[in-house]
Formats: structure tokens, sequence, C-alpha cells
């Protein structure tokens, strides 16, 4: 008899003064949708407030919202504070709201990011690719380039 | 008024028309035809249709500048005045905005909208935390009275309008244009200019908020009080509908949430004893103009102008007809846009401009097709503009008003947006008025609702964008333009506050400091003579917000998830 599995945890944040929160909540109904847990942070989180909340909640993945040019300051500090906390290897960090620049999406993924979506990503994308990160365990690479 | 006879006839020869094409309509390619707020569309409207919805050519439509409004504010419209178009600006420092202003304002341009930076818009000074990485990226960077000196310097504030994309924090901002206006000779009675001040919609759609609910509203409710007893010419609120459309809210929402927001705001005033018509003429408001539904969208902005008309003077009983005037800016949002064969955003940008005119709107705001991809190009902007120009100089719609009027399909579909508008406010109300439906999360949860339903059809193919879910074709990679923030513009914003916070009368700002958190300790008192003091002594707006922070708090997002 298959063992019941366990949901998938995603932890779902804004960092920052930005307030566009159209596409994560779209992305947290989706997701719960697709059967996993979802918590949303609500906006103007710090860093030290999500990776808190990761930690606490015991997340499998953590999605951070931008539409801003703040990813590129507060993203390092997020991964900086998820190894201080020993999570950065757990937690699979995605991202998503913008259109990233190609050197971005290096220094980005070089930080740790597992996966960008930027603005005109499917929603069937996210939940396949969350799915299939998940089933590949820890330390799963990127797989939707 | 059809007579019981001639409606008899009309109706037989409908159903004869029915049973002799039905042939054809088993063919139509989809089973109902929808409007995005679930309002069916008739294969056909007929004279019929308007006497079903009750509808009495005086009363329903009236005569243009006349209640309830529906054919324009104005008995002339475009006929004497055209729209405004208006532009945004700003940059980070007060000295490139100040260079911008002169520049525009040699090219003619008499009218500009302020974009602020995340920190000023949220109350935060360069050097708080919370503005790390955020300091100058959004628009200008204002901490201080000094800022706004310089962002101002030799520029004539009488001639030149200016509006600010204002909220949480208004009331600084409101406090330093006075302070400017004294400072350039010029009256309170003088000053021109407008705030969009419309706190509400930040907690539902935008989120540049600071203060918990209630006390942000009365904030609002301060500089509207404030305007009407002795800033006449000023426009102290703005309600607005584009971002709730932007946020993903379906047109019967956002015409519900606009209207509902104008009546708490209302609602708020009259409770200090000011009478209806002391205030309500100096409201204003903006709505989305978005192609996605043509006759939809005008529908709605004539429902939201009628019942707006009919709410003030039945409900609040309003006597002055500019109290029961809408005037409405039509803007429409990139959302709708695609970031695939861009160049397709010029006929969206024109189908949404030739709305607005169409529905009688006072101001129209257009994006450019390239703002899909970042700062809009110079080119850009000029096509945009020569848009409004080619719909308002060559097409010979402003000859006369409301041309659509009378039409059996506007007039039904206006007449049902009313009525749907007009029951969500009802459950606006009834859960408390907008105040509360928004601590609720009910509005907040709707439009989620909303946006989730959009993206669901725009996957399904169910929502076309050509180029993006239909017709596309491989690309060269377009032009990006992002903006590239000086990474210097952080450092010495903060190095020029603390300078400022050195070289004050330390005494000057902890007494007006002092009586201002007094002041806010007091639902009674109007706040806005207690910013201009903290305001004149050098008093930095995170200062100002943070002793206002510590009196009301902040605001906690009611948990969705």
């Amino acid at each position: 008899m298959k063992a019941a599995q366990k949901k998938i945890r995603v932890l779902l944040a804004k960092v920052g003064l930005d307030g566009h929160d159209r596409g994560i909540k779209i992305v947290a109904l989706g997701l719960r949708d697709a059967g996993m847990e979802v918590i949303y942070t609500g906006l103007h989180q710090t860093p030290s407030q999500v990776v808190r909340i990761a930690l606490q909640e015991d997340v499998d993945v953590l999605g951070l919202s931008f539409s801003s040019g703040a990813h590129m300051t507060l993203v390092p500090e997020i991964m900086k504070l998820l190894e201080e906390a020993k999570i950065r290897d757990s937690v699979q960090v995605i991202l998503g709201g913008f259109l990233p620049e190609e050197e971005e999406i290096a220094y980005l993924k070089n930080l740790g990011v597992k996966e960008i979506f930027g603005i005109d990503s499917r929603l069937p994308d996210v939940v396949t690719y969350i799915q299939g990160a998940m089933k590949g365990g820890e330390g799963m690479k990127g797989v939707i380039g | 008024m059809l007579k019981g006879e001639e409606m008899s006839e009309i109706r037989e020869k409908i159903k004869a028309w029915e049973s002799k094409h039905r042939e054809s309509f088993a063919k139509e390619s989809q089973p109902k035809f929808l409007s995005d707020s679930g309002i069916e569309l008739q294969r056909i409207y007929t004279s019929l249709d308007l006497q079903e919805h009750g509808f009495d050519d005086m009363r329903d439509l009236g005569l243009p500048g006349e209640f309830p409004f529906t054919r324009g504010i104005d008995p002339s419209m475009y006929r004497k005045d055209l729209p405004k178009f208006r532009q945004y600006s700003g940059y980070a420092t007060p000295e490139e905005t100040n260079t911008l202003f002169k520049n525009l304002i040699a090219q003619g341009q008499t009218g500009f909208s302020l974009a602020l930076d995340l920190p000023t818009q949220l109350g935060y000074d360069s050097d708080f935390p919370m503005s790390h990485g955020e300091v100058g990226k959004t628009g200008l960077i204002l901490q201080s009275m000094q800022d706004m000196e310089i962002a101002f310097s030799g520029v004539d504030i009488s001639q030149v309008f200016i509006n600010s994309v204002s909220n949480a924090q208004a009331m600084v901002i409101f406090a330093m244009l006075l302070c400017l206006a004294e400072e350039k000779g010029l009256s309170h009675q003088e000053l021109k200019g407008s705030m969009q001040n419309d706190i509400l919609k930040e907690y539902t759609t935008r989120g540049n908020y600071i203060f918990p609910v209630k006390p942000a509203v009365r904030l609002t409710a301060d500089i509207i009080e404030y305007c009407a007893k002795s800033v006449p010419q000023f426009w102290p609120v703005n309600v607005s509908g584009i971002h709730y459309t932007e946020a993903g809210a379906n047109r019967v929402h956002e015409g519900a949430y606009v209207l509902a927001t104008a009546f708490a705001y209302i609602d708020e005033i009259l409770a200090r004893g000011i009478a209806i018509d002391e205030f309500a003429g100096t409201f204003s408001f903006n709505a989305s103009q978005n192609h996605t539904d043509f006759f939809g969208e005008i529908a709605k902005i004539r429902a939201m102008r009628r019942l707006w008309a009919r709410t003030l003077r039945e409900k609040y009983k309003a006597q002055t007809p500019k109290s029961m005037m809408m005037r409405l800016a039509a803007i429409n949002g990139g959302s709708v846009m695609t970031r695939q064969q861009p160049e397709c955003n010029t006929v969206r940008n024109t189908v949404a401009g030739l709305i607005g005119f169409l529905a009688g709107a006072q101001q129209s705001s257009l994006r450019t097709i390239d703002e899909v991809f970042g700062i809009p190009s110079e080119e850009a902007q000029i096509l945009t503009t020569r848009i409004q120009q080619v719909l308002l100089f060559e097409t010979n719609i402003t000859g006369t008003i409301d041309p659509l009027g009378g039409s059996y399909y506007v007039e039904s579909l206006t007449s049902d947006y009313e009525t749907k508008i007009a029951e969500e406010i009802a459950r606006v109300e009834d859960r408390g008025g907008m105040v509360a439906a928004v601590e609720q999360g009910y509005v907040q949860r709707e439009i989620m609702k909303d946006a989730y339903e959009t993206q669901r059809k725009f996957e399904a193919g169910e929502i076309v964008r050509v180029g993006a879910n239909k017709f596309v074709m491989e690309e060269k990679p377009h032009m990006r333009n992002p903006y590239k923030a000086d990474p210097q513009v952080e450092e010495k914003a903060i190095s020029k506050v603390k300078k400022l916070r050195a070289s004050r009368d330390q005494s000057a700002v902890a007494q007006s400091l002092d009586a201002l958190k007094k002041a806010s300790r007091d639902p009674k008192k109007n706040l806005v003579p207690f910013v201009i003091t903290c305001v004149k002594n050098s008093v930095t707006m995170g200062e100002i917000c943070s002793t206002l922070r510590e009196v009301f708090g902040v605001y906690r997002e009611p948990r969705l998830f």
C-alpha cells in the first residue's frame, strides 16, 4: 500500500517595499489547487522575517516575488540568512515577477536560486517544476532553463 | 416608450427571425458570449430591451451637463474642451526632477504627475533599514522641505498643475506643497494641484500603505476637510479604479469598489459635521479604459457616472450639481499589453483611447507600447501622444456629445452594469462599508478570485492575447530598457538627510513632533497644521511618519493563506 504522500510545503513571500502582489496570489492559489500547503506572508517582509518563517514552518520551497529592482539586493541577503539558519540546502528558492536579464539569471543561480519564473510564466510550469524538484529529493538542480 | 401593441409586434418579429435562423445560431462558436463580469451578451439588442430595462430617456439618459450626467458632466463636452493627457514624471534626485520639469515646461507641458520612490511613499527616510536597495528606484526621493524646494526651484507653480501620486503619507506632501506655495508668494486660495490620496485602494490593490485602515482614513479625510475649508482650487482626492483593474478585478468589482470607497470617505467627512456640498465637489476619479471589452468598458464608465450622481442626490441629499458630477480620468493598464509582438500594443492603446473619449472622460492616460519592457522610450511616449491626437483631431468623434447614447446595446449594458455595481456596493455596505470590508479581507479575496480566473482563462486560451497565446511567431529579442539606478543615489540621499538632521534647530524639531504626536491621539484634531509646522522645521518624511506609526501602529494584512 502506498504511504500517504506528504504535502509539499511552500512559503511565498514579498520582500521589501514593492506592493505588487497579483502574481504571487495567483501562484498561491494555483499551488494550493495542485495539492500543496501554501503559506503566503503578505507584503513588506524583511529577509530575516522570511527566513524565520521558512525555518519555523519547515518549508520545502521558498518562492519570492519581485517587480522593482530590489531582487539584486535582497536575494543575496536571504540566501546568506538561509545559510546561517542551516536550511539553505533543504529549501528550494525560486523567484518570479520580473523579466530577468541574462547576467542576472547567472548571478542569482550562482547564489543558489534554483529557478526564475519570468513574468510570462504559466502556472502549470511552476507546479510541474516544484513537483519535479521534490521528487528528485535534496540537491536537485534546476530543471527548466 | 413603446406601447403594448408595438412591443408584441416586435416580439413576434424577433421570434420569427429566431425560428428562421436556428441553423445559423447552432453554428455559433460559443453557447454563450459573456463579459468579464458574467453579464451575458445577447445576440441583438432592440428597443424591446430598453423597454425591459425600464429605460426612460429623460430620466436615465438625460442631457449633457445635467443630472444624472450619463451623457457627460458638461453641456458642451469636447466641442468646447478636449480631454487632457497627463505626463508622468520624476527622477531620483530633486535636482534631476527640477531639470525635467523645466524641460517639460519649455516644451509646453502645463501639468505633471509627481512619481515618488517607494521609501518616500512608505514614510521612510533613505537611511531607514527598509529603504535599503529601494532608494530612488521608482521616482523622486523626497525626504524634507529642502528636497521639495530644489525640485521646484525656478518653477512657477501658479502656471503648472502638479498631481502627486501620494497616499499613505499624502499629508506630508500636502503640507510641503502648502509651504512651497507660501514660499513662492501663493496663497492657499490660489494653490492649484491634486493628490491621489486614496488610501483604501492601497490595502486592496497597490500595497503602499503604512497605518491601519481607520487612522489612515482619518488622515485622508483631514486633507479633504482642510481643502474644503481653505484650499478651494486643490483636488484632494482621486478615487482610483485603474489599480483595481491592474490587480485583476473585473469591471463590476472595479466600479463597485471605487464608488464604495468614495462613499466611505464621504461618510467620514459628514461625521465631522461638514455638509455634503462643501466637499463632494472636490472629489475626482479614475477608471480603466482597457480594450478587452470595448462596449463593456464604456458602459461601466457611464454606469459609474450615473450611479455616483444618483447616490449623491438620493442618499446624501446633495444639491449642488458639482457634487453629483464624476470628474473622471480614463487610464489603460499594462496588464493587458503583451511583450510578444509589442507593436500590437499600438492597437490596444488606440482602442483604449477611443473608449475613454466615447465614454466622456475628462482626462486620458495611455501606456506606451514599450512599457512592458522597462522605462518608456521617448519615441514610444511620442507615439502615445500621437495616438490621442489622431483620435481627437482626425476622427470627428468630438463633434457630438455621447455618440453612443441611445444605442440599444450600450444603454442596456449601462443599465446592467449599474445594477450589478449597485448590488456589489450593497454587499460591501452589508459588511459595514468599505472600511470594514477591507479590514475583513473581503475585497482582497474577491479581486484575487477575479485575477485567478483571468489567468486560468488566459492559459486555456479563452482570453486571447494576440502574439502571446494566439498568432504566436518566432521573434527577434526585443529592445529592453530596464531602469538602471545610479548606485550612488542611495548613499548620497543618506548623507544628505544625515547632514540635514544635524543642522536643524533640534528643539523646534522635538517640539513640533511632540505637538503632532499629541494631536494625532485626538481623533477630532485635523493634523494638517501640525504637519505643516513639522515640515517648516525641517522634520523629515521618515520622522513625521515614525511619530504617526508610534501613535497609530502599522497595518497587518489579513491572512489570505
